[in-house]
């Protein structure tokens, strides 16, 4: 199966005053299949936004550049060579995006009704009253079956309404990929399961190929079927999430999983990590966590790893898959 | 500090250093009529670089002058309304309920006439005050738009965090007021005083224009251009020196000020 | 008063008002409910709740931050809510609050010295150069460099902010902590080490804590006993093994169904909560959680009678008519 949608090299480039320039995300390569999750996750500064944001060019520019060494296929079409014309079609028709704060991203004085329909019509040339009825469908869709949630305001919505919305509203250009930049962090916890449950059923149902972005290890853990964990710039592994959370073979990743406060492990001591994770500008030689991670030797300061092969569909970016003796204990 | 504010900064500090050292500077006495018979209304030349006026003085000594009165009649006018425009804006926002209400509408009401209005009446009654006179009730109309901006600096600034921890760590109403709220809340004034002294001369300007303002014999750039009125055919540049020195003066202002909108804004915002 | 209830508050109660339309009707939101909680001396107690729980407000008025509408607080048997201006100001020194946003919660004017010293210096604990050697000393008490001391918030990380916040709340040697989200708002490899700093400075400094957070698991680490929210009122309470192994109340049920675990494989019980938290302006009779309640027995007497909050078991408490039958 053809992924539909293939990221290769992707490194987004920031200038900076007194004319440094940063790579936010750095060479970042990935597939994304119809009907599967992909789960990005990672901390603050290590350029999951940006990535996000790249895929359907949103980085202002200037300050932020894509390199052109990058490619973005979607469905074999390169995103990053398109005209303005066919990049609009693609942005809500081909692949669509979700944010994080959903009452920031709908306009305050426009209907729930207006906008959806507005999306809809920009996408499918609709006349006005069937892209009405599409947005009470749409609306349907995501649980709001209520006929009244289309004359209201998004203030008059709670946080998890809001988030709904905004769902239909990408989805109102039928998109084949469904691009989520951290929906659910800004709710509570419960609104948050149902939010993740109508994702997990919106792709079955309707065959989406969804690329989930969190610093949430948990909210990956419940829908997603592959993860990618990114550090500074870098995906440093990625596997199936069984995997990931299984038997993650970066210490980044592992050292992760400790770290994190959770409800299925006893309470007690959390092994931190120490440091805290690097600037954009202050990307460390050699492998980028080495200065944090515990089995790091010389080999780690002095020579980036690549992408290793722990196995047919997992990666991971560390020496030690070529130097297992070298674990520390 | 961008480029643009450096240079802003360069040009408003050389305007300030050519105005106090007018004293040096001037080739002549601002006051002293040269010679009545042969002397007025000469065009610009070696000896008067800028000319002289109707009662053969020497311009270029009279715009130096006049730099130094417009100059630091406006830096002391905006002084006395951003501090007195800070201090009822921060009372105001910090004490609410009845006194903000008080203090704002007294503002509301007082922003209701229309200053030049108000600054002729004054002046006009006030007639022996001089240049006190001129720069207090400068500086006493001139407050009120400071004291909204600090106002609504300081309600947003109540609810901070940082702000509520100062008084969970008992410290007096006071000192939570001047160290944690105010140097919070002035950023905005800086802007407002920039433009605030370009907007100030102007008005000096046409004050002394009136005859209200700065005082003959006194010089300042806007009664230098009234004397000037009678003479617009035949020695033209008695009114366009006086005149750019105004506008040019406004201008480096008014970049300044606005450099200084674009670093502070982004940034803190 | 006895060690177990060294802090209390009782039947706390706090609104806040709605802007009203011109001569329209008062509304208020009711952010605390008649609220009764009791701390000992030395433990840790956890509060958790989604939004609109009350959870801050409750934080904020244990230390006289917001005067509550209705109420007492007690600490170490002083009413804390009747204390005249100074007597408030020393008792300040005993409770402090560690806050949410570290990007928020300091003066971004004051270099980090400064920001220290003035409470040290306001209290009278110490002056000049023995004021700067204690702020040295606190600094290093939560594991920041000494250079620190120079530098403005907006120079430090989220995390070293955040410790920055915990030295300012132990400059005046405080005996009671309010912690109120401590970690949310910083990375999780972050937040692991300031839940770990907060644990050692407990034992350390024998510190008792108020805990407040939304993340249930974040709450485990440190609580001894847990008291779980809901729309300003508290629903169950109980010791924090015992609340998160068998939960009496539907609503934590729910919570631990729906917080987040890092493994795909987890058994979970399968709890998904209907709708959405109902206004805290107009809360509906009866029971305010029994229109999203899963609970096989909700009956008409949820819609009816609102429970109290009773001790279903020796230490264990619940607000819910069926809270034997929750398991």
């Amino acid at each position: 199966m053809k992924p539909i949608l293939s990221v290769r090299d992707l490194t987004a480039v920031f200038a900076l005053r007194g004319g440094l320039e940063t790579r936010a995300v750095d060479g970042v390569s990935l597939d994304l299949f119809p009907g599967e999750t992909l789960a990005l996750v990672g901390e603050s500064g290590s350029g999951k936004t940006t990535l996000a944001l790249s895929l359907l060019r949103l980085i202002p520019d200037p300050p932020g550049r894509i390199d052109s060494a990058s490619r973005i296929e979607f469905d074999g079409t390169d995103v990053l060579r398109l005209d303005a014309g066919a990049l609009r079609r693609i942005r809500g028709g081909g692949m669509a995006m979700i944010f994080q704060e959903a009452g920031s991203s709908l306009n305050p004085v426009m209907t729930v009704g207006a906008q959806i329909a507005e999306t809809v019509r920009v996408h499918t040339g609709l006349g006005r009253r069937a892209a009405r009825g599409r947005a009470r469908d749409l609306l349907a869709d995501v649980g709001l079956s209520d006929p009244e949630r289309l004359d209201q305001y998004p203030h008059q919505l709670s946080g998890g309404m809001q988030q709904r919305v905004m769902i239909a509203m990408a989805l109102a250009g039928a998109p084949r990929v469904l691009i989520a930049d951290e929906p659910t962090t800004a709710l509570d916890v419960t609104i948050q399961l149902q939010v993740l449950d109508l994702l997990a059923d919106l792709q079955q149902r309707l065959g989406l190929a969804l690329l989930l972005i969190t610093h949430d290890l948990g909210v990956a853990a419940r829908i997603a079927s592959r993860v990618a964990v990114m550090y500074a710039g870098r995906i440093v592994e990625s596997a199936p999430a069984a995997r990931v959370f299984g038997g993650p073979q970066h210490p980044y990743t592992e050292a992760l999983l400790q770290a994190v406060p959770r409800l299925d492990r006893p309470a007690g001591r959390l092994p931190a990590i120490p440091g805290q994770p690097p600037r954009a500008s202050e990307w460390p030689a050699g492998c980028r966590f080495h200065p944090r991670c515990r089995h790091a030797w010389a080999r780690c300061r002095e020579q980036e790893p690549a992408l290793l092969s722990a196995d047919a569909d997992h990666a991971a970016r560390c020496w030690l898959l070529a130097e297992p003796e070298r674990r520390a204990q | 500090m961008t480029r643009r504010v450096r240079i802003g900064l360069a040009a408003v500090a050389l305007l300030y250093l050519i105005a106090w050292l007018a004293p040096l500077l001037a080739p002549y006495d601002p006051a002293a009529q040269l010679d009545l018979v042969s002397g007025r209304l000469l065009p610009p030349s070696l000896a008067h670089p800028l000319g002289t006026d109707p009662l053969s003085r020497d311009i270029l000594s009279r715009l130096l002058f006049g730099a130094r009165f417009s100059l630091s009649i406006a830096a002391v006018a905006v002084l006395v309304a951003i501090t007195v425009g800070t201090a009822v804006g921060l009372v105001a926002g910090l004490a609410g309920g009845l006194v903000d209400a008080f203090l704002m509408r007294s503002v509301d009401a007082a922003l209701a006439i229309p200053r030049v209005f108000l600054l002729i009446v004054v002046l006009a009654l006030w007639d022996t005050g001089g240049l006190t006179a001129l720069v207090l009730v400068l500086g006493l109309t001139g407050w009120f738009p400071t004291s909204r901006l600090v106002r609504a600096e300081v309600l947003s600034l109540r609810q901070r965090d940082f702000v509520l921890a100062a008084r969970g760590l008992g410290l007096p109403r006071w000192r939570v007021a001047v160290r944690h709220v105010l140097p919070n809340a002035v950023a905005p004034i800086v802007v407002t005083a920039t433009l605030g002294v370009g907007h100030t001369i102007l008005i000096e300007a046409a004050l002394s224009f009136l005859g209200i303002g700065v005082r003959p014999p006194l010089p300042s750039w806007g009664n230098m251009i009234a004397d000037s009125q009678a003479f617009l055919a035949t020695a033209p540049w008695l009114a366009t020196v006086p005149g750019v020195a105004v506008v040019a003066t406004v201008m480096t202002f008014s970049i300044l000020g606005e450099a200084l909108r674009d670093t502070i804004d982004p940034r803190r915002r | 008063m006895t060690a177990q209830r060294w802090i209390e508050v009782e039947r706390l109660t706090k609104r806040f008002s709605l802007p009203r339309a011109l001569l329209g009707p008062r509304r208020a939101v009711v952010a605390l409910d008649g609220v009764s909680l009791a701390i000992a001396r030395g433990e840790t107690l956890g509060v958790v709740g989604e939004s609109g729980s009350g959870k801050t407000t409750l934080g904020r008025c244990a230390v006289r931050l917001l005067e509550p509408d209705d109420g007492r607080v007690r600490f170490d048997g002083v009413e804390v809510l009747t204390l005249d201006a100074t007597a408030l100001r020393r008792m300040r020194r005993r409770m402090q609050m560690v806050f949410q946003d570290p990007a928020l919660s300091l003066n971004p004017r004051l270099r980090v010295g400064a920001a220290l010293r003035e409470p040290i210096a306001v209290h009278g604990i110490a002056r000049g150069p023995r004021a700067r050697r204690r702020v040295v000393e606190l600094l290093g008490e939560v594991g920041l460099d000494p250079a620190a001391y120079d530098r403005y918030p907006h120079q430090l990380s989220g995390g070293q902010r955040q410790r920055v916040g915990i030295a300012r709340a132990l400059s005046v040697e405080p005996e009671f902590l309010v912690l109120d989200e401590p970690v949310s708002n910083l990375d999780v490899s972050v937040g692991a080490q300031v839940l770990n700093l907060l644990a050692d400075l407990q034992t350390r400094r024998g510190l008792t804590y108020l805990l407040i957070a939304h993340d249930l698991a974040v709450v485990r680490h440190l609580a001894n006993r847990v008291a779980v929210m809901y729309l300003g009122r508290v629903v169950e309470l109980a010791p924090a093994e015992t609340l998160y192994g068998q939960p009496l109340h539907p609503y934590t049920a729910a919570l631990l169904a729906a917080a987040p675990v890092p493994d795909p494989g987890a058994a979970r019980p399968r709890i998904r909560l209907a709708g959405e938290p109902p206004s805290a302006v107009s809360p509906p009779p009866g029971c305010p959680f029994h229109p999203r309640c899963p609970h096989p027995k909700k009956s008409e007497r949820c819609t009816m009678e609102r429970p109290v909050l009773r001790e279903v078991e020796p230490a264990r408490w619940a607000a819910c008519h069926f809270a034997e039958q929750t398991a």
